[in-house]
């Protein structure tokens, strides 16, 4: 049956239907089509314009907390102010260590949005990655002992001397770090250091709550977190992630997690030229 | 370029989102239109009646797909247009 329909020969009139047709269904395919580019244009704009103000904002803010800062440092240090009483020192000491965090914050999230928007100049030096690891890692094995988790680190021998910013890249193997304790409700760590290739691996392994499969995609986007985050870690700001992958892709290396899963722990891993 | 040139070029290059090269071809067998370079939509329209060539033109993918494509071509040429005298605008794009 099918065999003799296509035999059977269209007229010019059926032909020249069917080709307006699908000249038709083609128009309409180009007009979505230059409706959704005029969207993105639009949206890329709009999210530009937003990335500009509350660049401007956290610009403001710093200030303000720098200049808030600086009094307190003054209280604290200037004698011509004369002395301060006991009562007093612990609260300006508090006023004066809390500014210095929101200093810190404001700074690491325009750092951030720098690299982002790929602004950012790095201080690309010969540096020994393993020294920036242990660095990282003493200090963050405190925080994993006042949540009562185990953490293990291991670094492989080897050369570790590469390329790149060590403070920069010292901050994206904290995060990585930071992250696991902070979203590791028990259990505990475990930090690899080693060498395959011509490659440096870090892996930091951890019991903690897990990657689902809907936030794995979006894992080291801006503002990527997970919708129960908020719950594990309050001072979560959903761009932790999306600097680490900024700094490591301008080192040319990568990073990606794995995860069996919810509440089945995670590995983060990143990776570098060695 | 003239403007007319500009206007064959752009009727071209909106055919081509429709159907592609083919939208080429078609203008390529219009009597007057000298496709210098597809690929940067060089294109010009002479001998003779510059008008009638872009009404050929019209006519061309007219013929085949229907009063559909003439509302493209218009709207290809729409930003065009003011610029034209009325004795310059070809009839197809009134």
């Amino acid at each position: 049956m099918a065999d003799s329909d296509a035999n059977i020969p269209i007229s010019s009139e059926e032909y020249k239907k069917v080709t307006e047709e699908l000249y038709k269904q083609n128009l309409e395919v180009v007009r979505l089509y230059k409706q959704v580019e005029n969207l993105n244009r639009e949206l890329e704009i709009a999210n530009e314009g937003q990335a500009n103000l509350l660049h401007i904002i956290n610009h403001q803010i710093k200030g303000y907390l720098a200049k808030a800062r600086g009094i307190f440092s003054e209280l604290l240090s200037e004698p011509s102010y004369g002395p301060v009483s006991l009562a007093a020192k612990p609260m300006l000491e508090e006023g004066f260590n809390s500014l210095t965090e929101g200093v810190d914050f404001v700074t690491d999230f325009l750092i951030a949005s720098n690299i982002e928007k790929g602004t950012f100049v790095y201080n690309m030096q010969p540096i020994d990655f393993k020294k920036i690891v242990i660095e990282v890692g003493e200090k963050l094995k405190e925080a994993a002992k006042e949540k009562s988790l185990s953490f293990d680190f291991a670094v492989a021998d080897g050369d570790y001397n590469t390329k790149g910013d060590a403070g920069q890249l010292g901050q994206a193997v904290r995060n990585l770090i930071d992250n696991s304790i902070r979203y590791t409700p028990a259990g505990g760590l475990k930090v690899n250091l080693g060498r395959e290739g011509n490659k440096i691996l870090l892996s930091i392994a951890d019991t903690g709550i897990g990657i689902s499969k809907e936030l794995k995609s979006k894992l080291f986007t801006k503002g990527g977190r997970g919708k129960d985050s908020l719950k594990v870690n309050v001072n979560s700001t959903g761009f932790g992630l999306s600097f680490v992958k900024g700094v490591v892709e301008a080192h040319q290396g990568r990073v990606w997690a794995d995860s069996a899963g919810s509440n089945q722990g995670s590995t983060f891993y990143m990776e570098l030229p060695a | 370029m003239t403007t007319l040139d500009q206007i064959a070029k752009k009727i071209i290059k909106e055919q081509e989102l429709i159907i592609g090269p083919l939208a080429w071809q078609e203008a390529e067998k219009v009597n007057g239109v000298h496709i210098i370079d597809a690929k940067s939509g060089a294109v010009t329209v002479g001998n003779g009646d510059s008008r009638i060539v872009i009404d050929k033109l019209v006519s061309q993918y007219e013929r085949l797909f229907g009063r559909a494509s003439r509302e493209v071509c218009r709207e290809a040429a729409a930003p065009f247009l003011a610029s034209l005298a009325p004795a310059e605008m070809p009839l197809s794009l009134k």
